[in-house]
């Protein structure tokens, strides 16, 4: 943290700024402005599960045979068209902080007045579990169970701080977000932040195991990290910014 | 050439001359009630300065309206009516302008304040005046009936505004500055000046102030 203090005008415009997000009669309404982004709800694209260390022979089970196969190592599993919806139910969560000349830090997190999940994410899910019979079994032959569904993460509780700078040459202020962090791992205790349920088509019975596999910490890591990425990308820190910029140019004309 | 003729063109001659007891920025500054240089005023809201924020200036002082000198020849409409014309920064040779200081407060709907030092400097500004002499008795009563405020445009070029915020970066200090010296901001502060002449309080006191002075004639 910087020791230089705030600079008081880009303080007072900042402020300006600010309470501009939280206000429904303003263009610069977060819930509206994610909106009109296209970020609700919004895709974050796909990722291969990286760490899975738990998974059951139940997967491979075969009813109707005599010898049983059983898992060989554990299940690839896969997530594609990964969306989160609830990034407009948006709100401020603390003072934004205003550092030195030119810096910035606003914080949110998502609320909704009925209590309901805030924010969640779904998509397709697949797992693919190796399975291979005891030594010896004669003419059976290794195989992969597959088996697909869709995923739902409840987040509990998640922030959104957004790092950026205000510049001005004397004559406009240019506003420049650096940087979106989306976390959910914050202030997380015992309890589970984010649970993840699945629901695989013909194998219901498979639901609880991947869910096991999928709900380590690991995992949710990774998933909010790929969330955070994505919202981190050039364009949609610099429609903010654009927006920012041109509401700020707005109180001083 | 009628009395009032005479009598206004001989006041005129007399307003001007700085020897004269009737010179007239020795005039504006006997007066009192309020004081006219320097002119205090405690709190002004400046409610369009900018779009969306509040302005108020406070404990604003002017100085320099005392330094006025008549301009030509006064003109007399119908035996009664006279309209006169009178520059500011003419008659002595310090101050050339008239200068407003005070502090300027920007405010938001929130009550964010940004608080700056403020002053402004105008020059060549001049002011026209509707006088009308009526007989009271023995003595002639003046009523100014209206002063004008007049500014040559473009602001930009008669008008400097200059503010300080407390410990701000240079860059942000230029940025509410040039905004103040923008032609729009500068016309509501010729608008507050404007305003300030036109109250009746300030008719009154310089229709007290012609009416004594034409009497001693």
């Amino acid at each position: 943290m910087s020791a230089s203090p705030a600079d008081p005008i880009m303080t007072f415009f900042g402020r300006y700024v600010s309470h501009e997000m939280s206000d429904p009669q303003s263009g610069l309404y977060l819930p509206s402005l994610i909106k009109e982004m296209s970020l609700e709800p919004y895709s974050f694209g796909a990722m291969n599960v990286d760490q899975v260390t738990e998974t059951d022979d139940i997967i491979c089970l075969r009813p109707d045979e005599d010898v049983q196969p059983a898992c060989n190592g554990y299940p690839r599993i896969k997530l594609t068209d990964m969306m989160v919806k609830g990034l407009s139910n948006i709100v401020v969560y603390q003072e934004p902080v205003y550092r030195d000349v030119n810096h910035f830090e606003l914080s949110f997190t998502f609320t909704k007045p009925d209590q309901t999940s805030s924010l969640t994410f779904y998509g397709d899910f697949r797992l693919d579990q190796q399975c291979r019979y005891p030594e010896g079994t004669a003419g059976k032959h290794d195989f992969t169970a597959t088996g697909m569904g869709t995923f739902t993460a409840i987040v509990g509780t998640a922030y959104i701080k957004v790092l950026g700078e205000m510049n001005t040459d004397g004559q406009k202020i240019t506003a420049m977000v650096d940087q979106i962090q989306f976390d959910a791992l914050a202030f997380i205790e015992d309890n589970r932040n984010i649970s993840i349920s699945v629901d695989i088509t013909e194998h219901e019975d498979w639901n609880f195991y991947a869910e096991q596999a999928l709900n380590m910490e690991t995992t949710i890591g990774q998933m909010t990290a790929q969330l955070s990425g994505a919202l981190n990308g050039e364009s949609i820190r610099q429609v903010f910014a654009d927006k920012i910029t041109k509401k700020i140019n707005e109180v001083i004309s | 050439m009628g009395f009032l003729d005479f009598a206004v063109s001989y006041l005129s001659k007399q307003l001007n001359r700085p020897d004269s007891p009737l010179f007239l920025p020795k005039l504006i500054r006997a007066q009192h009630n309020p004081v006219y240089d320097p002119w205090v005023i405690e709190e002004q809201q400046l409610p369009y300065l900018f779009n969306h924020l509040k302005a108020v200036l406070k404990q604003a002082t002017i100085t320099g309206i005392s330094n006025v000198a008549i301009v030509g020849e006064p003109s007399v409409e119908h035996d009664s009516i006279v309209s006169a014309e009178a520059q500011f920064s003419t008659a002595l040779p310090e101050p050339d302008s008239i200068c407003i200081t005070g502090t300027l407060i920007l405010m938001q709907d929130t009550g964010e304040t940004l608080t700056c030092d403020f002053d402004a400097t105008v020059k060549k500004a001049l002011i026209g005046a509707k006088i009308t002499f009526t007989e009271q008795g023995s003595r002639l009563q003046a009523t100014v009936n209206h002063l004008q405020l007049k500014v040559a445009r473009p602001y930009t070029a008669s008008l400097q505004v200059n503010v300080r915020v407390l410990g701000a970066d240079p860059n942000w200090n230029a940025l509410v500055q040039n905004k103040l010296n923008e032609e729009k901001h500068l016309n509501i502060l010729v608008d507050l000046l404007s305003g300030k002449l036109a109250e009746s309080q300030t008719l009154q006191s310089f229709s007290d102030l012609l009416t004594d002075a034409i009497n001693t004639i």
